[in-house]
């Protein structure tokens, strides 16, 4: 039973052939087994027919056989009776006709009557018995006639057909052999006839048997090929319907076709899609796309969107199979695939890139700005670039971190101007991330975005911070319920963070920077610093003179007062100096308490004068229960030497002279020259008039001389030596 | 009983036992023959006026049996009561009778 099961499976699990073209051979077998059968027919038919046209020559021949043998008895007794006749002839065609039924040949004609007629030899054992008989009883016939005619005894006459006639009148006897002739002709034209009745219903037979032979051959072969057609379009349909692949024939007066895939993809039942179904579902954009691909069949791919009835639109790729001149068709085939998800992805990979692009390029050029006004017009070129219709604005805070301040606005759509003070009053910057509102009227809307001078707005506010500290706020205004699109808060999002980490950075950088350069507890430049600057200023030619300051018995103040009061003290004469010296001057920390000062422009005298202010302002801004202390100064100028250190000696020089004078004074200094400590009530007005000491050095020889003239008549000894070393006009050089 | 006919002449016992006889006919031709039984007295049948039939009009109440024509080859039966007397088998097709066959049979 399993094993029939089986085999009955096995033959179930046909070949899975949509596409066989098989069919066409059995189409063949029908048609050759119904011309097999018309050809079998019209054979047998034609055979009977012309059987039949000779059957009908042999009945006719046989049926006059009758005749003949009751006109020999006539024609014997008419001789007999001296009337003129011919028995003898009429014998003879009796004979002849009878052997040429039963072995076919000629059977002659009777005058008046036919033709001679050609038959064939009799068929049949019955027939041919019958015909033999009546051959046998012509002759009997025939030789009994010739022996009345030639009154031969009967006796004489010896029969051959099995007759027993006891009668002994001689025409008596040949009237009961023309009887016995005559009937056995009957019999044998009945024979025939119903011979070739026989032949008639046997060929009817043949024929039905025919008819319903090829009748049900065919019948076999055409539930054949319904079988094999049924069979292939249940395959073939269960590709297409449940194939992946969207198939829709499109011809005239619209759809003709939509595969199962394709009603379910686009959620409607396939005779909704029918017609002009289908073209409502596709994109209005992409109507006149796929209507000419229908009325050219080109292009080969066409790519379009049909709306599905979630209402989401579906990006379709379609081959395009051009099928309006086969008649099965007419229409144009669409194989379409929905590519909404690779087209969706590519759109993002897309924007990424062009974010990215936007992203790299911003930290190209943020790259480049080299302090934070740079960045900032970055910042303001950016926002052109992200949205050129959209008032932005960067608020970020000082370096207090108490206040908001605008420092990038949108260059072609201006500011939004948020009243926002500071960092921590901003909704974005406390949340840390971006916030968008939609409205300003709404009841969650920022409360800063309400009561505009422009009206009601939608916004989008991102944080700007550095290493997790806050920096600011980038903002940026829309119309009422038409907030910045996604798109456009990723990119603000990106140059908030990008510019933050380079406004961080710049910062950071520019702190450390400072932090290098500059003495920590003076917060004045350091020695590094004031060399390089001097020794750039020596480069570039440009004139000034140097003094160095040292806090006369720094170290007692140290013991006797602590560091604290040292400390304290450095930074007073720092305050000091920063309070005298112009813009251009410089003020640094040398080492320990000695302190470098640079004032541009001035020779040494002039220095020397303004460094006399500054120990003046010293004295005067002790007070306030610090202990009091000096300043002791050393100077030169930068025409002394070309060397920084050479000058830096020459100060140092004088310092020392300053020191050993008595401190809390200054010495002007030059090469191998006495050195001459300044009184200080001698000195005067420099500080407060700085461009009058320029005006001196750029004014007239004779100013200078009377300046000059003056300052010797207190310093007589150092001027007249400068002098003497560098006679004519010093300004001039220093210049 | 066995009858056999052939042209012309009828071959069958001349003598048979009173009561039910089943005749066996064999036409051993070549010619379709007829087996007629009639029951004669003293006279012979009587001829039509063709001269070459009986007369079977004529003899219709002592025609006891009768077989139409058989063809050539044909196996028939035919029973029949006999009661004792002369009876004569034949065949009447024309010419048949004078021609040799007939047959008489005594029944006892």
């Amino acid at each position: 039973m399993q094993r029939l099961r089986s085999i009955l499976h096995l033959r179930r699990a046909r070949a899975f052939r949509p596409f066989a073209s098989g069919g066409g051979r059995i189409v063949v077998a029908i048609l050759t087994t119904f011309a097999l059968m018309f050809t079998l027919s019209v054979v047998l038919s034609v055979l009977a027919t012309e059987h039949s046209r000779g059957r009908a020559k042999v009945v006719e021949v046989a049926a006059r056989q009758r005749t003949l043998a009751e006109r020999y008895v006539e024609d014997v007794l008419l001789v007999q009776s001296g009337r003129r006749a011919d028995p003898q002839a009429l014998g003879e065609i009796l004979r002849s006709s009878a052997e040429a039924l039963l072995n076919g040949g000629v059977a002659p004609s009777v005058h008046g009557d036919d033709d001679e007629t050609t038959l064939p030899a009799a068929s049949g054992s019955a027939l041919r018995g019958q015909l033999a008989q009546e051959v046998r009883l012509a002759t009997d016939l025939t030789s009994m006639g010739s022996a009345i005619l030639a009154h031969r005894p009967m006796s004489a006459v010896a029969l051959t057909g099995g007759e027993h006639i006891e009668a002994a009148d001689p025409v008596e006897r040949l009237r009961v052999v023309a009887a016995l002739t005559s009937n056995t002709s009957l019999n044998a034209t009945t024979t025939i006839a119903s011979n070739t009745d026989s032949n008639i219903a046997q060929l009817l037979t043949m024929q039905i048997a025919l008819g319903v032979g090829g009748l049900l051959v065919s019948l076999l072969l055409a539930w054949g090929l319904i079988a094999a057609t049924r069979r292939r379009t249940v395959h073939f349909r269960s590709l297409v319907n449940f194939s992946t692949d969207l198939v829709a024939v499109l011809g005239v007066g619209g759809c003709r076709y939509a595969s199962r895939s394709l009603s379910a993809l686009v959620g409607r039942p396939e005779r909704e899609l029918l017609r002009a179904g289908f073209d409502e579902c596709v994109h209005e954009d992409d109507r006149a796309k796929v209507h000419a691909a229908c009325a050219t069949g080109s292009p080969r791919e066409l790519g379009f969107r049909m709306l599905n009835s979630a209402g989401e639109w579906r990006h379709l790729e379609a081959h395009v199979t051009d099928l309006r001149s086969d008649r099965h068709v007419a229409g144009v085939v669409l194989n379409a695939r929905d590519a909404t998800e690779r087209v969706l992805l590519e759109r993002d990979l897309a924007q990424q890139a062009e974010r990215d692009k936007f992203a790299s390029q911003l930290i190209e050029a943020l790259e480049m700005a080299d302090d934070e006004n740079g960045a900032y017009d970055v910042v303001e070129r950016a926002m052109t670039d992200i949205s050129p219709q959209t008032p932005m604005e960067l608020l970020l805070s000082d370096s207090s971190r108490a206040h908001l301040e605008r420092v990038a606005t949108s260059p072609s759509a201006g500011a939004p101007a948020c009243p926002v003070q500071s960092p921590f009053s901003c909704a974005a910057v406390r949340r840390g991330s971006a916030v968008v509102f939609d409205s300003s009227d709404a009841l969650n809307a920022c409360p800063k975005l309400r009561d505009r001078a422009t009206g009601p707005c939608s916004a989008a506010c991102v944080p700007v911070g550095f290493m997790g500290h806050a920096l600011g706020v980038l903002h940026a205004t829309g119309p009422d319920g038409a907030p910045p699109s996604a798109e456009a808060v990723e990119q603000l999002t990106t140059l908030a963070t990008q510019a933050g980490a380079r406004i961080g950075t710049v910062r950071a950088f520019e702190k450390t920077q400072l932090q290098a350069a500059t003495d920590g507890l003076t917060g004045l430049p350091n020695r590094r610093t004031v060399q390089t600057k001097l020794r750039s200023m020596i480069k570039a030619g440009h004139a000034f003179a140097l003094a160095i300051a040292d806090l006369d018995e720094f170290k007692k103040l140290n013991d006797k007062f602590g560091h604290e009061a040292g400390d304290r003290a450095l930074r007073l004469f720092a305050q000091a100096c920063t309070s005298v010296l112009r813009e251009g001057d410089l003020v640094g920390r040398w080492g320990g308490e000695e302190f470098v000062l640079s004032l541009s422009g001035l020779d040494a005298a002039r220095g020397a004068a303004v460094a006399e202010r500054v120990r003046v302002r010293l004295s005067e801004s002790l007070g306030g229960g610090h202990p009091p202390f000096t300043v002791s100064f050393g100077v030169t100028d930068s025409r002394q030497s070309d060397t920084l250190e050479e000058i830096v000696q020459i100060a140092d020089a004088a310092l020392y002279e300053s020191k050993a004078q008595g401190r809390d004074r200054v010495t002007v200094g030059a090469p191998g020259v006495e050195l001459v400590d300044l009184e200080p009530a001698s000195v005067d007005g420099h500080a407060e008039d700085p461009q009058a000491a320029e005006g001196e050095l750029d004014g007239s020889s004779n100013l200078r001389s009377e300046r000059r003239a003056s300052e010797r008549s207190h310093h007589g000894a150092l001027h007249a030596a400068v002098d003497e070393d560098n006679p004519a006009p010093q300004g001039a050089e220093i210049r | 009983m066995s009858v056999s006919e052939k042209d012309f002449h009828i071959s069958a016992p001349t003598t048979l036992r009173a009561g039910e006889v089943t005749f066996t006919v064999h036409n051993e031709g070549p010619e379709r023959h007829e087996f007629i039984v009639a029951h004669v007295g003293a006279n012979a049948l009587p001829l039509r006026t063709d001269g070459l039939t009986i007369d079977e009009e004529a003899i219709q109440k002592d025609e006891v049996g009768e077989l139409e024509p058989g063809e050539p080859g044909a196996v028939r039966q035919l029973t029949l009561k006999l009661a004792p007397g002369r009876y004569v088998f034949f065949c009447n097709m024309a010419g048949h009778y004078l021609g040799g066959m007939r047959h008489e049979v005594v029944v006892q």
